[in-house]
């Protein structure tokens, strides 16, 4: 196609000298203020599309997760109850929408007979940028292993919270980060 | 590991982060619930009169705008580097059956094997779960078995010309009949009856629920309508173009697409809105469909003598000459273009790793079933 891209600008920066609460955001965001949404994606989108992408390891999934994890949390602002702290509450949707995604391309590919692991995808566009021991050592972590280790190191949530947002026992969660890391731990030297 | 953990997460390079978080933030602005903000608060002194508003406007926003300059722009883009290598094959990518338009004569492709329904039609459809197929053709709309057998058959006043579709359930046919009358048929080919009058654009049943119908009325208005008992489910402004060539839904019944040469009109019925998606300049679109599992709307665009396929604002696949209606595999990985200056079939996939596979084919592929079952 010759015609030039139409260019969709990012959220502007906020010209304010303290920058505005979580709670302020949402609250303005429940009262249709463009601009607040804007500063409350800019603020959090990084965290959830990484968080996404470490967990599914596939660039168009990761968007996906991420951007229906806002999308989610959008439809549901209303209710939003603004004491409680906001990125917790999106990680939680991220990660959990991360995992069924990427159980969904394993169940997938199993179908088809290919395996159940998942490999980094995107590569081939761009394949400097994946060429990091981290990344191919979660990928031989399964999606629940990776979503624990995302959470604990990533997103600096507790055991505890990690167990509530995964609805998982709270050994488990333990147990499943201790394997999780001395997996890496092994592959990574 | 060296460096901590938390650091070397923290400093994996993302692929496409900056175009990633770019187009998520047009479809977050266009959500953003400020429609339906307002209609809380007045909902306790205006709540007839909203919801006279919510059946019988549609509401071209702002925000559907940027969504739009979101997927004109990533239209635009050129083919991606990791542009999959061809593969050719003689059998189709994904499981499932291929219901194909050979100039009139029709068949069923499944696993290399094809096998020819009798007779020649003006086109075909599968039923929701492929036990019958609905052709139409003269004056008649014909009810067969996958092996050729007939079940039934039904005379219209007026020849067929738009296509019939049977309804989610398969208790329901729409289709359209010479005299521009939207007529349904029970799905044993009793109950001929006249509906509405339509312009020629074949109708589309909302996925999901059983007997709601959406089409095209001679005034250009998309109406969505249950059959049975003629409740107005949703309708548009009379502004659909003369061009409008087909309706798709997509897979939650919650977005009606009117596919036009130089428009597409995404009606959200959740957020009473229209989105315009607008071809490139001096581009038309040719057709659309959305994915049988979710809302990714495969377009094809024709530029000049070039033809593409994207989905997803990506461009999957660009050449020259005409590229037929998008189909997508059941399981919606695929998408089945027919690409006439080939000769060929190409099989695009739509999701997870690229890949891309021509098959030596020549008719037109008309519906790939079936989704699976959901209980």
């Amino acid at each position: 196609m010759g015609a030039d891209p139409v260019i969709v600008a990012l959220p502007a920066r906020p010209r304010r000298a303290r920058p505005r609460t979580d709670s302020a955001l949402v609250r303005s965001v429940q009262a249709g203020d463009e601009v607040a949404l804007g500063e409350l994606f800019r603020r959090h989108w990084h965290a959830a599309h990484r968080a996404a992408w470490l967990i599914t390891h596939d660039p168009q999934a990761a968007e996906d997760v991420a951007q229906e994890a806002f999308l989610a949390a959008l439809r549901r602002i209303d209710r939003f109850d603004r004491h409680r702290p906001f990125a917790p509450w999106l990680h939680r949707i991220v990660v959990n929408r991360a995992i069924d995604s990427s159980r969904a391309r394993i169940s997938r590919r199993e179908d088809v007979g290919t395996g159940d692991r998942i490999e980094p995808q995107g590569a081939s566009s761009d394949p400097g940028r994946l060429d990091d021991g981290l990344v191919r050592a979660l990928a031989e972590l399964t999606p629940e292993q990776r979503a624990v280790v995302v959470l604990r190191h990533l997103l600096g949530f507790t055991p505890g919270e990690i167990a509530s947002a995964l609805d998982l026992p709270r050994g488990t969660v333990n147990s499943r980060l201790r394997r999780a890391l001395d997996t890496l731990a092994e592959l990574l030297g | 590991m060296s460096r901590p953990l938390e650091q070397r997460l923290r400093e994996v390079s993302i692929p496409e982060a900056e175009d990633a978080e770019r187009r998520a933030w047009a479809v977050v602005r266009a959500n953003a619930p400020a429609a339906r903000r307002v209609h809380r608060r007045r909902r306790a002194v205006a709540f007839v009169a909203l919801a006279v508003m919510a059946i019988t406007a549609a509401v071209v926003t702002t925000p559907g705008a940027a969504v739009a300059e979101w997927l004109e722009h990533t239209a635009a883009r050129a083919l991606p580097d990791s542009t999959p290598a061809l593969s050719t094959s003689d059998e189709l990518p994904a499981a499932g059956r291929l219901l194909v338009d050979d100039a009139g004569r029709l068949a069923i492709e499944r696993r290399g094997r094809t096998g020819r329904l009798p007779g020649r039609w003006s086109g075909a459809s599968w039923s929701p779960r492929g036990r019958f197929v609905v052709v139409w053709g003269g004056s008649s709309v014909v009810a067969l078995a996958p092996d050729g057998t007939r079940r039934w058959r039904v005379r219209t006043p007026g020849a067929v010309y738009a296509g019939a579709r049977w309804s989610p359930d398969g208790y329901r046919i729409a289709y359209l009949a010479g005299d521009a009358r939207l007529r349904i048929v029970a799905g044993d080919g009793t109950g001929d009856r006249g509906f509405a009058r339509s312009r020629p654009v074949a109708p589309a049943w909302r996925p999901g629920s059983d007997h709601t119908l959406a089409y095209v009325t001679l005034a250009g208005r998309l109406e969505i309508r249950n059959v049975d008992n003629r409740r107005l489910i949703w309708r548009s402004a009379p502004t659909l173009s003369r061009r409008t060539t087909a309706l798709t839904w997509s897979r939650d019944g919650m977005q009606a697409a009117a596919i036009a040469a130089r428009q597409i009109r995404v009606h959200r019925l959740d957020r009473r809105r229209t989105v315009r998606l607008s071809p490139p300049p001096g581009a038309v679109y040719e057709a659309a469909a959305f994915s049988p599992r979710g809302d990714a709307l495969a377009i094809v665009t024709r530029h000049g003598r070039q033809s593409s396929l994207t989905v997803r604002g990506r461009v999957l696949f660009t050449g020259p000459g005409f590229i037929g209606a998008p189909v997508w595999s059941p399981d919606g990985e695929w998408v089945l273009v027919r690409w006439e200056a080939a000769k060929q079939w190409v099989a695009v996939r739509a999701v997870g790793a690229p890949g891309l596979e021509t098959l030596a084919r020549t008719g037109e592929p008309l519906g790939w079933c079936c989704p699976p079952i959901t209980k």
